[in-house]
């Protein structure tokens, strides 16, 4: 006993104070957990009934996706009765995540990216509408004017940038033809990863890579608006036809509500001024329905690329 | 000799396998687009509907991360008193059971790989089992914390006096006995003072998470950078810098609180104290205890409240068989010689990045803080003080912005790749490291300098002879364990395209192919673990602690 004294000596009342502040801390831990247990018990469900989400892969700028979606969220929101929130998110597998989560009811996905996430929704998740032009979507190769890349063959050894890992038009397609060319995106070229289409024509024309491959759309866009100067960058391959984007939705929508976003979709009528708009800020001519078989090509051309695994 | 040759080549080699390339910065075409981006920063944007959702956001980024560290605390405590040697009767001569043994080893184990995988790695793969929001982020910064938690609530525990636990564990004393009258009684302080620490730097980790969609500042930030919106960037920037600077006087403040009050507890005992203090004394730093411990009560409580837990998406069905898929995949990891052989190159560039960006800004640091060290010397002069706060703002600005947001701001100049990495490693590093330098310059015995001085050496070239010298162990003990930082910090660095393993790790995360994802997060882990061990017994080796 005498030998555990030091330790009584010790426990003056400066300690005692501390573990009483200690205690005060523990008590208010506590009541926290107690506080929020009650939180849980009476949180709202995940999504209100009144509100229907969007969401689109970042596949340009976000000001841009802004400026694309909100008119057609507007235009939404009148013909369904509810209000249509755009959800702006981070990158494209945030878009997957979230539909397959269901913490967005529709999103604008590439082909690949509807892949994913029928993949790891278990087959769920549903395509129902694309613009005329998705049916026969290309991508280009651009490089320096000045450069002496003429042909896929001449890629061999250079730097090649792509947008983002999980683009359709910007990585998954652009592979493939590569792949048919005989050459291995892996081992025969260095490779980097923009995260948008319009960010790899910039860092192409910076000059910090030798080519990078896009999306056509973005990149006709990138030249009507000037926003690149075609005397200093040139496409030197176009790649034949495929299957891209198309709005998907989650699982456990009505049929119902299914059936008047397609229609929603479809009657989008030039001839309307205000309807015209949205049809050109999609860079779309009209609507028309998607279904799941048009991606098979892309989802065997991901497999094939290791991209995807086999199921 | 031998040594500095041997490091000037790995310094090279370093450049060369970070593509290091100032060139860059002064091309035409970066400079349009970076001037583009800069010039437009002021003024800031601070309408009413903007700096609403600022607020916002700095409420969700503060809540994550003191939720995240309360929760670590409480769940690293009982892990770190059970892995102390402090407490172990093996240690006291006594017999250790077979199975008591191997339940240390596993949690010291645990422990490490918890702390080795950075907090956005962690929230990254969260991201997939509950989708974007807060408790992504929480579960990020939680797994990291519990292992460091784990770690240096042990040490603490350890570097207590041994001779009280000691004696109780001798005399028959139960071990809980002993933790709660020997060893806590005396740690505390330490401890609590650590945790604070702790919090602020999960804080400043915190923003980073929203890059990844964990919400916050952070997802503000990349938002308005990927627009280029310079006015709202630069907002967020100020809210940033604010927010640190906010956090950092509070804990320094609560630190200085729990130090006093472990000061008179170690200093006399308690009568005497009460004597030699006077009654009024004493009810003051009553006060102000129990003061401290409502404010940090109703700031937990506060952000228990605030933080969005996302049950539904816990409960959610899928939720189970998608952690089950990324569990199933660092079981089985994919260990192709195509994959080693490019993340081999990756964490070469890795690597390189973190050692060229330590030790460039070891070198800037240093000129920044010798300047600043001769201006204190030559005394107070117009020029001096101009030079001198000029030399603070920079430190402050440069380190209060974690290096990925430096990365994200510098690829907007610079392009994607290593250099960009480097750049951001070096530019958050001479901010902590010119600091740190400066601190430990004035910290020196003045005797040798006065010395010199008086006996006429110039005050510009007097100190090199003389406080460089004393401070040299010093400086190169902080200057590894900045490498150490930054070496995670680079592993980071690829996820926002500026080069390294994080690439590889980003891509597989997209494809969702987590066997590829557990290969990339094991590489970190090896790298994170040697650099420890390199940067301990280097330390150790040049630095012995005085």
């Amino acid at each position: 006993m005498a030998r555990s004294n030091p330790v009584a000596a010790n426990s003056g009342y400066p300690i005692v104070r501390l573990r009483s502040l200690f205690s005060t801390q523990f008590f208010s831990r506590v009541s926290a957990y107690a506080l929020l247990l009650s939180i849980f018990v009476s949180s709202p469900s995940a999504l209100a009934d009144d509100e229907f989400r969007i969401s689109a892969i970042p596949d340009e700028a976000p000001t841009e996706l802004i400026r694309k979606f909100e008119p057609l969220a507007d235009y939404l929101s009148e013909v369904l009765g509810k209000t249509v929130s755009f959800v702006p998110v981070t990158d494209y597998a945030a878009a997957v995540e979230a539909l397959v989560s269901e913490q967005i009811d529709m999103a604008w996905l590439g082909g690949f990216t509807y892949i994913q996430a029928a993949q790891r929704s278990g087959g769920t998740v549903e395509p129902i509408i694309q613009r005329a032009e998705d049916e026969r979507f290309q991508s280009v190769f651009i490089t320096q004017s000045d450069s002496d890349i003429r042909t896929l063959a001449d890629l061999k050894g250079v730097d090649l940038i792509f947008g983002s890992p999980s683009s359709t038009s910007g990585h998954l397609m652009p592979r493939h033809y590569l792949a048919q060319e005989g050459i291995s995106v892996d081992d025969d070229l260095s490779i980097a990863f923009s995260g948008a289409h319009d960010a790899t024509a910039f860092a192409v024309a910076g000059g910090r890579v030798d080519a990078g491959a896009l999306n056509i759309k973005v990149w006709e866009k990138l030249v009507a608006e000037q926003r690149v100067d075609t005397d200093k960058l040139r496409v030197f391959y176009t790649t034949p036809e495929y299957h891209d984007y198309n709005w998907t939705i989650r699982s456990g929508l009505s049929a119902e509500l299914r059936q008047r976003l397609v229609d929603a979709f479809v009657t989008l009528d030039p001839s309307d001024a205000d309807q015209k708009a949205i049809l050109d800020l999609q860079r779309a001519s009209r609507y028309i329905p998607a279904e799941a078989g048009f991606y098979e090509g892309i989802k065997e051309a991901a497999i094939a690329a290791e991209l995807l695994a086999a199921p | 000799m031998w040594i500095s040759i041997g490091a000037l080549l790995l310094l090279m080699a370093a450049l060369l396998g970070s593509q290091f390339n100032p060139v860059l910065l002064f091309e035409q075409e970066s400079w349009r687009i970076a001037s583009d981006f800069f010039t437009t920063f002021w003024p800031p944007r601070t309408d009413t509907e903007f700096l609403q959702r600022l607020l916002d956001a700095t409420v969700v980024t503060v809540s994550i991360a003191t939720v995240a560290t309360v929760m670590a605390m409480l769940i690293a405590t009982p892990i770190a008193i059970m892995i102390t040697s402090r407490l172990s009767l093996s240690s006291r001569g006594r017999p250790m059971k077979r199975h008591a043994r191997l339940i240390r080893s596993l949690l010291r184990a645990i422990a490490i790989f918890l702390r080795s995988v950075p907090e956005l790695i962690w929230a990254l793969l969260f991201v997939g089992v509950t989708g974007l929001g807060a408790t992504a982020g929480i579960m990020g910064l939680l797994l990291t914390n519990i292992g460091i938690f784990a770690k240096n609530y042990a040490e603490i525990i350890e570097s207590g006096e041994a001779t009280v636990s000691g004696h109780l564990l001798d005399n028959g004393n139960g071990r809980l006995k002993t933790l709660l009258h020997g060893t806590l009684s005396q740690g505390l302080p330490e401890l609590l003072s650590y945790s604070v620490y702790r919090w602020e730097c999960t804080l400043r980790t915190s923003v980073v998470l929203g890059f990844v969609g964990a919400g916050g500042l952070g997802q503000e930030l990349v938002i308005s950078v990927r627009q280029l919106a310079s006015p709202e960037v630069f907002s967020i920037i100020l809210v940033f810098v604010l927010l640190v600077f906010a956090a950092d006087s509070l804990s320094a403040w609560l630190r200085h609180q729990l130090n006093s009050v472990s000061g008179q507890a170690m200093s006399t005992s308690a009568t005497m104290q009460y004597r030699s203090c006077g009654v009024k004394r004493f009810y003051v730093s009553w006060f102000r205890c129990y003061g401290v411990a409502l404010f940090i009560a109703v700031m937990v409580l506060f952000s228990f409240v605030s933080v969005d837990w996302q049950l539904h998406q816990w409960l959610r069905a899928d939720s189970l068989t998608r952690s089950v898929e990324f569990v199933q995949g660092f079981l089985m990891p994919d260990i192709s010689a195509n994959l080693l052989h490019r993340l081999a190159g990756q964490a070469v560039e890795t690597l390189s990045m973190a050692f060229a960006g330590t030790v460039l800004a070891g070198g800037v640091g240093l000129a920044l803080s010798y300047t600043s060290f001769v201006l204190h010397l030559r005394g107070e002069s117009i020029t001096s003080r101009v030079l001198t706060s000029g030399i603070h703002i920079v430190q402050v600005i440069l380190r209060s912005i974690p290096e990925l947001v430096w990365a994200m701001l510098l690829i907007v100049a610079v392009g994607i790749g290593p250099f960009t990495g480097t750049l951001a490693l070096f530019a958050a590093s001479v901010g902590v490291l010119s600091r740190l330098f400066s601190e430990c310059l004035h910290n020196q015995e003045n005797a040798a300098l006065d010395n010199l001085l008086s006996n006429g050496s110039s005050v510009n070239l007097a100190p090199l002879w003389s406080t460089l010298v004393q401070a040299r162990s010093q400086l190169i003990s902080y200057s590894l364990y900045r490498w150490e930082h930054n070496l995670r910090a680079a592993t980071l660095m690829g996820i926002v395209g500026a080069g390294g393993v994080g690439q590889e790790l980003y891509l597989r995360l997209s494809l969702f192919q987590f066997d590829k994802v557990a290969t990339c997060i094991m590489v970190i882990v090896v790298m994170v673990v040697l650099a420890d061990a390199v940067s301990y017994g280097l330390r150790h080796r040049f630095a012995p602690s005085p």
